[in-house]
């Protein structure tokens, strides 16, 4: 993370000294080893040590699809702030069907997403519901790491009987996550025959650390 | 038990999102690839070309020495410190890579696997294939279970 080092304005005139070409190899080490922006893997990122404040990394979280977050070090709270960035995506198409009065997979698990780092992040989602063959209402939501799945993380929610279709999203939520929780949705209907399609989750960092 | 390799037998395109450890084992080899003599000396020349550039620019006049013994004892003297710098940051980086490789060998890779009208995200235990934990391993089930379906 080390800028580069400008080289100090010199006047015809000063006098040759190690201590004067000393910074010249400095910068020009500097202007040799530091070119373009300084992109990290995860693991790279969790090996950064002698942080400054201000420091800017952008981090590689989907070497995959090339998804990087624009960071940047505040030292006084040990935390990255988020400059930019697109939300990590994951998404199944396939109209499936659940029973279950409780949280549950359906026969496709997912959507599902990997928290890269310890912080607390976006998650937003929904799904195309089509109504509950019942009248009950029918709900998705997030599952986040090792805990159970509950109401308050509602990402869609149908509300609306008699086999209509009905798609209430619930709009994105902050949470904390530590670092490898998995986020998936899962589903549920009061009653009857909930289905569900088009089923997207995405994650986006709102503050690293 | 389903594994992320059995997934791309099945279809699925797979891609490593983050975690993995050959791409920081690659970037610690050319990390030590980067502290080898032969790749510090050759910085160190174009450091030391640069800084004698900058040195003939702002001395005093006269006091920058012609072609012959005193330059060549000043180029050496640079290339030196040059040296010295390189190496240390060379060092640095290679320590740095060695802890970003400890700490890839330390969490699953997440896998970014698509196709069959799934995107999804999954984390995987190198050493087995398999889910790293209870969730993973039911999506990695149920993603067979569907291609093979299809």
């Amino acid at each position: 993370m080390s800028a580069t080092v400008p080289v100090p304005s010199k006047s015809p005139g000063d006098v040759l000294t190690s201590s004067l070409w000393n910074t010249y190899v400095a910068a020009n080490i500097n202007k040799l080893l530091n070119q373009g922006h300084r992109v990290l893997t995860v693991s790279a990122f969790n090996a950064l040590s002698g942080l400054e404040d201000g420091d800017e990394v952008y981090l590689e979280v989907d070497g995959t699809n090339g998804i990087q977050w624009h960071l940047r070090y505040h030292l006084s709270s040990t935390k990255w702030r988020v400059l930019g960035g697109p939300p990590m995506y994951s998404e199944i198409a396939t109209s499936e069907t659940t029973t279950s009065s409780s949280y549950a997979d359906l026969s496709t698990v997912g959507p599902s997403l990997v928290a890269p780092l310890a912080g607390v992040y976006d998650i937003g989602g929904g799904a195309a519901v089509f109504g509950n063959s019942t009248g009950g209402d029918t709900y998705m939501a997030a599952k986040l790491g090792s805990a159970s799945t509950a109401d308050t993380e509602t990402l869609s929610h149908g509300g609306v009987g008699g086999g209509a279709s009905g798609d209430g999203a619930a709009g994105p939520m902050a949470r904390t996550l530590a670092a490898s929780d998995t986020v998936k949705a899962q589903y549920k209907a009061a009653s009857g025959t909930a289905t569900f399609a088009n089923r997207r989750l995405t994650l986006g960092p709102r503050r690293i650390g | 038990m389903a594994t992320i390799d059995q997934l791309r037998d099945l279809g699925y395109e797979l891609g490593i999102a983050h975690g993995g450890v050959d791409v920081e084992q690659a970037a610690l080899d050319e990390a030590l690839q980067g502290a080898s003599t032969e790749a510090l000396v050759r910085q160190a020349k174009i450091v030391t070309a640069e800084t004698l550039n900058n040195i003939e620019q702002f001395a005093r006049p006269g006091t920058f020495p012609p072609p012959g013994e005193a330059r060549t004892a000043l180029a050496n003297e640079i290339a030196a410190a040059a040296l010295d710098q390189l190496s240390e940051r060379a060092d640095a980086k290679v320590e740095f890579q060695r802890r970003a490789r400890a700490h890839a060998q330390s969490v699953p890779t997440v896998w970014h696997v698509s196709g069959h009208g799934v995107a999804v995200y999954v984390a995987v235990d190198d050493a087995t294939g398999n889910g790293a934990d209870e969730d993973a391993q039911q999506l990695l089930d149920s993603l067979a279970t569907v291609a093979s379906a299809q």
